[in-house]
This record gives C-alpha cells, sequence and structure tokens, in this order.
C-alpha cells in the first residue's frame, strides 16, 4: 500500500530543481514507475512527495548531436527500441534496449529511470558504458557531466545528489571499425539479467584492436564491471581467438557476484561470464571486420 | 442431419464476454457495505504464539472486524480434518495468516494489520521431507490422531505421515529374482506454484438471520459448501454459494480455500459482505501450492524387454498441512507403474507432514511428478538392458487385456497407449537420422507416455437441467464451472446435436450457484465433459421425453412415432403431424384451448459406474472411471557451454476417445506443454533454512512466458470411444501437462548424454551434469 504523499506534475526542469532544492531529501522523482511504485507498495520507499517527470517536455527526446546521442531522461525503452536511427547506428544500444523486460515495461519504464535506480542486473547500462556515455546531470548549482561508470556507485546507489537529476544521456558514436555485442542470459526471455555482457572492439586500419570496452553485468558486482584487464590484454593487439578466450578468463577473475543470489551461484556466474565474454567478443569482431557497426 | 457440432472447431461460447471484458470475475464484484480485508502472516516457519495482542488495530478508525486463531476453532480440510482458517497455538509454515483485519478500505485494513503485535517462540522445524519421516522429527500437527478424516486415508499417529498408501502385488522379490537387470533411482521435484492469473478470491456474508452467502473463485462450489458445512456446523440450505468465471483454476482452487474466513469475519463485522483477494505474493506462501516430490524406484527386466518388478517408494512434502495431498499420494500410489503392465509390484506412497506452505491439487494430481520418476527410469532400464525405449515401453504397454497395478483387466475399449506412444514417435521424427549438432548446439530427442484417470470416490455424481424456453431455445445448468477448459461449449454442441437445433439457441448458465444449479461432486480430475456430458445427455432424454409426452397429446400420434428436430416435435413422414417447441414450453394447448402438460425442465444425472473402495492392505480393487493414455515427445538443444536449454519442438498424443472440439483440445493441449515447460525448466520455490519462501513474486519464481514455447507443437488426437462416455470421450484437461518433464530430459540425454534427476532442469544443473560428464566444449 502506498503511504501518504504529496505528489506535483512540474512541467519544465527548473520547476524541478527548484523544488528539488527545498524538498530533495523527502522526494522521490518518478518516471515510469515500473521500479519504484513496486517498491512504494512493498512499503520499502516511503516519499514524502513524489514528483512526475512525465510531464516535462524538454525531458523526452533522441537526437543525434555533433558526433553523438542524446537521448533525454524520460524516454522509454520502447522508443529507443523503435528508434530507426539508434537500431542503425547504435544497434548495441538497441539490442541492451530490447533485452529489457517486457513490450509492457518497456513501453513504461524509461532510460533515466532505469540509471538511477542502479541495480546491478540492469540491461542498458552496459552498453552505455561500452559507448563511453555520460550522465548529463543538472541543479542547483548548474550542470554537470559523469562518465556513467562513476554514476553507479553500489547497489542502488548512485553519484547522484538529492538536489539533481538526470536530463541527458550522451552517447558518442562508436568510431569506424566498430563493432559491438550485448549477449545475456536471463531463466526466461523477461527475466532480469543473471549475466550481461556488452562488448565494443575498435579496429585500427590494419586490424589491430584500437580501443575495446568489456562491461560485465547481471549481479556480478554491487555495479556493473568495466573491465580493465580486457583494454590491457587486447588494446594493440590482433585479435585472435586464442588470445580472447585467455581474456575472457582474465575478465572472470574481476567478478564478485554475490552469494545469495537465486538465479544463479557465484561459481556458475563465474564460469559461464567466460563463455558469454568470448562469444560477445568474437561476435563484435566479426562485426567489426564486416564494417556492420559504424 | 441439419445440424452437426460434434468434432468441429466451434468457437467457444464465452469467447465474446471474456475478449471483450465483459466476463464477470468474482473479484469484478461489489456489494454495498462490502469490507476489505488483509492478512497477518507468521514470518517463521515454525513457532508457538505466545501473544497476540490486537488492541490497537481494534482501535483504528474503519476498523469493522480483527479475528484470530483461538476466536475461529473450527477444522477444515476435505479428506483430512487437519486446518484451522487462522494459526491456532502455533504458526506451522511462513507465510501462514496469524490474524486478519476486515476495514472499510484495503489501506485501513494494511494499516490496522501493522498494529498487530505477536510473540512468537520459535521450534525447531521440519524443512526436509525426508528427515520430517525420521524418529524424533519435529511435529507439524502433535494432535495428528484426533483429527477426523476420510477412511482411505491412513495416517501414523505420532509421526508427521498423515497418509501411508500401500500397494501390493504378485510377489516383488520374486520378480525382481526373475530380472536380469534391475536398476534403483531416486528422483526429486520442488513445491511449485499454479500460477493462475485470477488470485484466490472470495466475498464472504454470515447475516444475523443465520444466512451464509458466498462469492467465490472456487472450482467446485458444491464442494466449498459441504465442507464449509462440516467445518462450522451450520445446516447446508442456509449456505449459498456463488461462483462465476475463474480466472484459472489448475486445482489450487479445488476444495475450500478462504471462504470460511471471509464469513467468520462477516460475522464479527455484523454480517456486512467481506472480501479478500490474495495478493500475488501471498498466493505463493501462504495459499495452497504444489506439494513436493521425492521417489526411489527399483525396477528389473529380462533381456527381452519384459518389465518383472517395480517397487516404488513415493514421498509427497505436503507442506503444513495434508489438504488434497493425501488423496494425490493414494492416486499416485495406485497409478505409480505409469500406462506399463508389471507383474510384481510393491508400492508406498506418503504423504509427509513439513513446514513449508501447504500443498494441494496441481493440475495432474501427482502424476507430472512421479511420471517424472517413472518414465525416466524406463528409459535408464532400457539403456540398461540395451534395448530402444520406445520398443521398451511398447514391449510392456498396459494395452487392452493387461492388468494394471490394482488388477483390473484393460478393456477392449480403455485406449491404447501403444497408439499415442507411435503417433508420437512418427511426428518428432524419432529414429530418423538428425544432426546432433546445430549452430554449436546439442540436438536430441526425447519420448514419455503417460496415463491417469479421474481420482474421486467410487460413487462420484453429476446432474443437470436443461430448461426449454417459451421461443423453443434452451438453457442448461451445471455446475462444474468454468475457468478456461471450455467445457460448457462443448456440452453445448452436445445438446444442439441431440436436439438437433443450432448451438446459437443453446445458452450455457455461465453462474453456479448452490441454491440454483444442479448438483456436481467438483471441477476436477478431468472428469467434466465425461461426467456432465452424461448428465447432459440423459437431461435431453428427459426434455425430449416430456415433450413427446404433451405432443403425442395434442398430435394425436404414438409416443414412439415422434422425434425432434429442428425447434419441432413431429411424426416421421407425415408433415401435418408436427408442433414446434416453443408451443411446448409452457403447456401444450388444444384447439379448443384447454392445457396440457407444463413447462418443461429436463433433469439428468450420471453416477460413476463400477468403481469399488481399494484394500487397504494391497491397494486392489477398481478405482479408474477411465484411463486417458497418452504420448510426449520432445526435441530439444542444449548450449554446451552455457547450460541452456530450449525446447525446439513438442509432440502429443493423447487417447481421447473422440474429439468434442478440436479447436478447445488444442488450446488444452498447448497450454499444458507451456505450462511443464515452465516446471520443466525454471520453476521451484527456493527457501532458507528457516523455511522462508525466497522467491515468492514473479521476478524471482519464473515461468513459462511467449517467447519462450517452443517453436513447433504438434497434437495428434487418437480416437478410440469410451463405452460409458458421452460420444465415447475421455478427459483430457490434466494430461497434456503430464509427461513433459521426462520427454524433455529424455531428450536432454539424448542431445548430451547426461542423466537428469532433478526438476527444474535450469541452466545451472544442466551445466554442473555436463560438467561432471567432462563436456569437451565446454569451454572454461
Amino acid at each position: 500500500m502506498l503511504n501518504d504523499l504529496e505528489y506535483f506534475e512540474p512541467e519544465t526542469i527548473s520547476d524541478v530543481i527548484t523544488f528539488l532544492a527545498k524538498h530533495g531529501k523527502d522526494t522521490k522523482l518518478i518516471a515510469g514507475g515500473t521500479d519504484l511504485l513496486v517498491d512504494m507498495k512493498k512499503g520499502k520507499v516511503k516519499p514524502k512527495y513524489l514528483v512526475n517527470l512525465m510531464k516535462i517536455p524538454e525531458l523526452s527526446h533522441i537526437i543525434e548531436d555533433g558526433g553523438g546521442l542524446r537521448i533525454g531522461a524520460t524516454t522509454t525503452f520502447r522508443e529507443i527500441e523503435e528508434s530507426k536511427l539508434i537500431k542503425e547506428k547504435y544497434p548495441l544500444l538497441f539490442e541492451a534496449a530490447r533485452a529489457m523486460g517486457t513490450v509492457q515495461i518497456r513501453n513504461m519504464a524509461t532510460i533515466g529511470g532505469n540509471i538511477c535506480n542502479a541495480l546491478p542486473s540492469a540491461d542498458i547500462p552496459p552498453a552505455l558504458v561500452a559507448l563511453d556515455a555520460k550522465a548529463k546531470i543538472v541543479g542547483q548549482s548548474g550542470e554537470r557531466f559523469l562518465p556513467l561508470e562513476e554514476f553507479f556507485v553500489g547497489i542502488r546507489k548512485t553519484a547522484l545528489e538529492s538536489d539533481e537529476l538526470i536530463r541527458e544521456v550522451h552517447v558518442k558514436s562508436p568510431p569506424a571499425g566498430s563493432g559491438t555485442a550485448f549477449l545475456k542470459i536471463g531463466r526466461t526471455a523477461s527475466d532480469l539479467a543473471t549475466l550481461n555482457v556488452a562488448v565494443r572492439v575498435t579496429l585500427e586500419n590494419n586490424g589491430a584492436c584500437k580501443e575495446v570496452r568489456v562491461v560485465v553485468g547481471g549481479g556480478v558486482g554491487p555495479t556493473l564491471i568495466r573491465s580493465k584487464r580486457a583494454e590491457t590484454l587486447l588494446e594493440g593487439k590482433i585479435l585472435e581467438e586464442p588470445l580472447i578466450e585467455k581474456t575472457a578468463r582474465e575478465v572472470s577473475k574481476e567478478l564478485k557476484p554475490r552469494p545469495t543470489s537465486i538465479r544463479a551461484s557465484p561459481f556458475y556466474k563465474i564460469e559461464v561470464s567466460k563463455v558469454l565474454v568470448k562469444r560477445a567478443l568474437m561476435k563484435a569482431l566479426g562485426r567489426a571486420k564486416a564494417g556492420e557497426d559504424r | 442431419m441439419k445440424y452437426s457440432y460434434m468434432g468441429k472447431g466451434v468457437p467457444r461460447i464465452d469467447a465474446f464476454e471474456k475478449v471483450t471484458g465483459t466476463a464477470l470475475y468474482t473479484g469484478d464484484l461489489r456489494f454495498p457495505g462490502m469490507l476489505y480485508t488483509k492478512l497477518l502472516k507468521s514470518p517463521l516457519g515454525h513457532a508457538r504464539i505466545v501473544n497476540i495482542d490486537t488492541g490497537e488495530a481494534e482501535k483504528l478508525p474503519g476498523v469493522r472486524a480483527v479475528l484470530i486463531g483461538k476466536e475461529a476453532p473450527y477444522k477444515f480440510g476435505i479428506y483430512m480434518g487437519d486446518k484451522t482458517v487462522l494459526a491456532s497455538g502455533k504458526v506451522r509454515h511462513v507465510g501462514e495468516p496469524v490474524a486478519a483485519v476486515a476495514a472499510d478500505t484495503e489501506e485501513i485494513a494494511e494499516r490496522a494489520v501493522e498494529l498487530i503485535k505477536v510473540e512468537y517462540e520459535e521450534l525447531p522445524g521440519a524443512f526436509d521431507v525426508l528427515k520430517a519421516m525420521e524418529d524424533g522429527a519435529p511435529l507439524v500437527h502433535e494432535n495428528m490422531s484426533e483429527y477426523r478424516h476420510a477412511p482411505f486415508i491412513y495416517p501414523k499417529s505420532g509421526t508427521n505421515i498423515a497418509n501411508h498408501f500401500k500397494l501390493r502385488k504378485g510377489d516383488v522379490e520374486r520378480g525382481f529374482k526373475e530380472a536380469d537387470v534391475v536398476i534403483e533411482n531416486e528422483f526429486y521435484q520442488p513445491q511449485v506454484q499454479n500460477v493462475q492469473m485470477e488470485t484466490h478470491t472470495s466475498i464472504g456474508q454470515w447475516l444475523p438471520n443465520g444466512q451464509i452467502n458466498i462469492w467465490t473463485s472456487a472450482q467446485s462450489p458444491f464442494a466449498v459448501r459441504h465442507l464449509l458445512s462440516v467445518g462450522l456446523g451450520v445446516p447446508l440450505h442456509k449456505i449459498n454459494v456463488v461462483v462465476p468465471y475463474l480466472g484459472g483454476g489448475f486445482g489450487g482452487k479445488a476444495g475450500l480455500h478462504w471462504e470460511p474466513l471471509v464469513v467468520l469475519l462477516s460475522k464479527k463485522a455484523g454480517g456486512r459482505p467481506v472480501r479478500l483477494v490474495m495478493t500475488r505474493e501471498e498466493q505463493f506462501y501462504t495459499t495452497a501450492v504444489r506439494q513436493g516430490f521425492y521417489a526411489r524406484i527399483k525396477t528389473g527386466a529380462k533381456r527381452d524387454g519384459k518389465i518383472t518388478a517395480g517397487a516404488f517408494f513415493y514421498v509427497w512434502d505436503a507442506g503444513a498441512y495434508a489438504d488434497y495431498g493425501v488423496n494425490i499420494t493414494r492416486a499416485a500410489g495406485y497409478s505409480c507403474t505409469g500406462p506399463y503392465e508389471i507383474p510384481h509390484i510393491k508400492c508406498d506412497s506418503l504423504t509427509v507432514y513439513t513446514n513449508h506452505p501447504y500443498g494441494t491439487a496441481y493440475r495432474g494430481f501427482g502424476h507430472p511428478e512421479f511420471h517424472f520418476a517413472t518414465e525416466r527410469q524406463m528409459d535408464l532400464l532400457a539403456r540398461a538392458i540395451g534395448m530402444d525405449p520406445v520398443e521398451f515401453r511398447l514391449k510392456n504397454a498396459a494395452v487392452p487385456g493387461r492388468i494394471t497395478a490394482t488388477g483390473e483387466k484393460l478393456r477392449e475399449d480403455a485406449g491404447r497407449v501403444d497408439e499415442c506412444i507411435k503417433a508420437v514417435v512418427e511426428a518428432i521424427g524419432w529414429g530418423k537420422k538428425a544432426p546432433k549438432e546445430v549452430n554449436g548446439k546439442l540436438r536430441g530427442k526425447g519420448i514419455a507416455a503417460l496415463w491417469k484417470a479421474p481420482a474421486m470416490p467410487s460413487s462420484t455424481s453429476s446432474s443437470a437441467i436443461l430448461k426449454l424456453n417459451e421461443d423453443g431455445s434452451v438453457t442448461l445448468s451445471i455446475s462444474s464451472t468454468e475457468m478456461g477448459q471450455g467445457t460448457p461449449t462443448g456440452l453445448a454442441q452436445m445438446v444442439a446435436d441431440e436436439l438437433q437445433m443450432p448451438i446459437e439457441k443453446v445458452k450455457v448458465v455461465t453462474k453456479r450457484e448452490t441454491d440454483f444449479s444442479p448438483y456436481t461432486w467438483q471441477t476436477v480430475a478431468s472428469r467434466g465433459l465425461f461426467m456432465e456430458g452424461n448428465a447432459t445427455l440423459d437431461a435431453v432424454r428427459n426434455l425430449k421425453e416430456q415433450v413427446k409426452t404433451t405432443a403425442a397429446e395434442l398430435l394425436g400420434v404414438p409416443k414412439k412415432e415422434l422425434e425432434v428436430a429442428e425447434e419441432r416435435v413431429f411424426a416421421l413422414g407425415r408433415p401435418d403431424k408436427s408442433i414446434p417447441l416453443a408451443k411446448l414450453a409452457t403447456a401444450g394447448i388444444f384447439p379448443d384451448g384447454r392445457g396440457i402438460g407444463g413447462p418443461v425442465l429436463g433433469y439428468g444425472y450420471y453416477t460413476a459406474e463400477g468403481l469399488t473402495n481399494l484394500d487397504p492392505e494391497t491397494g486392489q480393487g477398481l478405482p479408474a472411471l477411465m484411463w486417458t493414455f497418452g504420448a510426449q515427445g520432445a526435441e530439444v538443444e542444449v548450449d554446451p557451454e552455457t547450460g541452456d536449454v530450449r525446447v525446439v519442438k513438442m509432440a502429443s498424443a493423447f487417447d481421447i476417445g473422440r474429439a468434442i472440439n478440436p479447436l478447445l483440445l488444442k488450446g488444452q493441449v498447448y497450454g499444458g506443454i507451456v505450462q511443464g515447460i515452465g516446471s520443466a525448466l525454471m520453476e521451484e520455490f527456493i527457501f532458507d533454512e528457516r523455511g522462508a519462501l525466497l522467491n515468492k513474486n514473479l521476478t524471482d519464481y519464473k515461468i513459462c512466458r511467449t517467447q519462450d514455447i517452443p517453436e513447433e507443437m504438434v497434437f495428434i488426437p487418437i480416437e478410440n470411444p469410451q463405452r460409458n462416455a458421452p460420444h465415447g470421450v475421455r478427459g483430457i484437461g490434466e494430461h497434456p501437462r503430464i509427461s513433459i518433464e521426462p520427454a524433455i530430459a529424455n531428450a536432454i540425454y539424448d542431445a548430451a548424454g547426461i542423466d537428469l534427476f532433478e526438476i527444474p532442469m535450469n541452466r545451472e544443473r544442466v551445466w554442473r551434469a555436463l560438467r561432471k560428464k567432462g563436456e569437451k566444449r565446454a569451454f572454461a
């Protein structure tokens, strides 16, 4: 049962900022509500004020801009999934958005809400980190940009201050020679991730690996994990299967799954992460070579 | 014949209502002054209730009644009177309701629940079904010997064993000596949930004049009335039970559940109607679930493939209360072999209380659980003697003339499991060359057979009323409820054919109401179309008799020369001797105005024939009104590196006697497959060490969804008519769900060479088995 609260529907971002400056600590911002309302109904979260962001037009958009993408915070997963621009130029985002929940959930859930909820099993954050995405954060003291991997601080914990909100997510266009892949394991097609992996491989003209991102999520730690070892091992090298397998083994050493998960044991997650990371790297490499991704 | 609906895929008669949302379910009903209920649930698995303080809750404005266990000492239970509506004295499982509040709104009720203070003293619990059978295990019911129970239930006083079913046939030791190969294996299935779309919903009213009114999402209105009457000591005619449409039952809404609670709350609130809707979470751990299951099976066979003996040891994790569990134990016990003839058999099937949520019926009534064990064992034994598993099954198949475990010689019209097996073999391409690997995934096929008869008292009966309306249309009343299975459509087809009238002129009453509706035992056991069908045909005969009697007088034609068709009564070949049914509905009229006859109300019934009790020591007798035989085949794909199993194709064949409505049949079969795949691959209750359910919601407990179903599902109806059945039909409601798990498990062996003995065959379990086997392709 929801607690007694005051509910607001501001129409501008500045109204939200003003409100948060005053009541930030007692306020929950709501977008799609697919996580928050469940928590509120269970009494896990009892905000004094509930501020709905869905009536603010300047928060919902997908815009191509200066070699990248700006996605408004209240853009729904369905809008991302159905964007021709994203499907063609950012297939990694398309694949990750589509992997989340059911159509019903994707019709409601928003990218900003998903990020701010900061669940380690979320699907779109690994893809965003693999694309070096940044959160555009606005608050009383102005605006700031934060790389998304720094935004996640722990399970359900973010770097957002109580008087701030995410306005947009900025995604850089993958450089020429890039290939990406998103793979997920869940118990059903619409499950939370037992494991997910987002990979970007960017090749030099000579075929060597210029830049790589291997990001593992699905409850392998308090936050998703961007593997530095993978970057060290692969960048500057010609990518071949034995090296990729070695890298996959190394990445698995960085994972620290909770022992209490009911979806899979830590042992399974660590061992099978090797399979997923390898498959994702091979797939991304294949796409990079084929020039499928831009 | 002008009208012929038999065997046609007539769209279900309730489709419009259900698709447009105008169909009413219990949760749609509102009454003036209605109150809302919330439950305080036990956080502990086994504990003495030291004190309950409801003072603060009662003071909250808007609270109309607060009820605790000791105010409601009534014992309920369909076969074993072991359950009170609220925990009394002690709690027996996490999630058991300890107190209930009825208030003006749900919000107030919930706030009041938070104000109730309970002091517990935790007791050692029985959280493992095998340990719960050991000497000195904590007793879930110390006073079990004082409970009243059905005569065919055999509790063992001073233990947690609520029923011990025994079957002894031949000499099992001699049978094992005759065998060339004997194997023994253990199998396990966890508790799971029925997961009906509609959670348990009841509205109850106990008026100051003693009248009790109930609206409820129950499968069996007359069982609710009977059990409530016995439990509360209220005469039957003072209780009226109304059941509208059900949003799925799957066995979980059979018998009595929360009806007594809302009624008692209403009494305390001065007779105001009280509503209780279970939350999804409560559906998992407060209300009834499917029992857990352990099996140890020993079977022996000769090298030529003939099975000589079987010893079956079945243990059922009933949870805190026996409910249907004790009868599932019995039904699985007398069907213990699966559809095969075995000369020497010993079976012990035991219901064991634990401190888990309480078990009840679930589609298949124990058969999916034990068939997983027996049909895996059939594959393992075939392998041990070096025979093809299909050939091995056919060699031992329980075909007409052979003897079942209870000593029944199968009649010529009993149905053919061999034909089902052969049909599935053909559909799945068993034995045909096929690639063992596709895109790095291992492919394999598996087959499993099955049988099931309705588990019901030997004298079970059903009745039907068919009313002739003033315009010549008819209205059929039955009490078998509609929960998705589509029985009313099949019955309407039968009536339209028998009366030779358009089906549009046949109405089947949607509401079941014990004050008005004709009696039926229950809507369970895949018995509806058979039992209600026979009763309906009897009612049609009776209606015809009535209209012919009157028409004979009016037309001056001997009754035996009259026919009924196209909404008329007429003499064959004499067009002048004809009268519309409409003119007979209220009374016939002679040309001079005199009336004859009266309103026409056809009545019919059917009582199960020839069934007997089973001998308490040997289990011999005749428990089965009909056996529906079947076979199911699976083709699966196994990812050797992740353990992921995908069901590519399922083929099913059942000897249904006669397909009344192929469209609805397909619905039943596909639904059963989807439900079975969920249990096979992902569903299971996961508890912590103190009995708390860790996955009591649909985020953490996964069922099969649209995207998870096989690309191809094939259904082959086999039609060998049953003698005593309406148009030869047999029950099919539960059967498509029964042998999914063993078919998939056998296919996984064929694909990956791993033997699984535990359900669910989730990714990690499969992956661990692959590792254990040393699957080379398992990278890492």
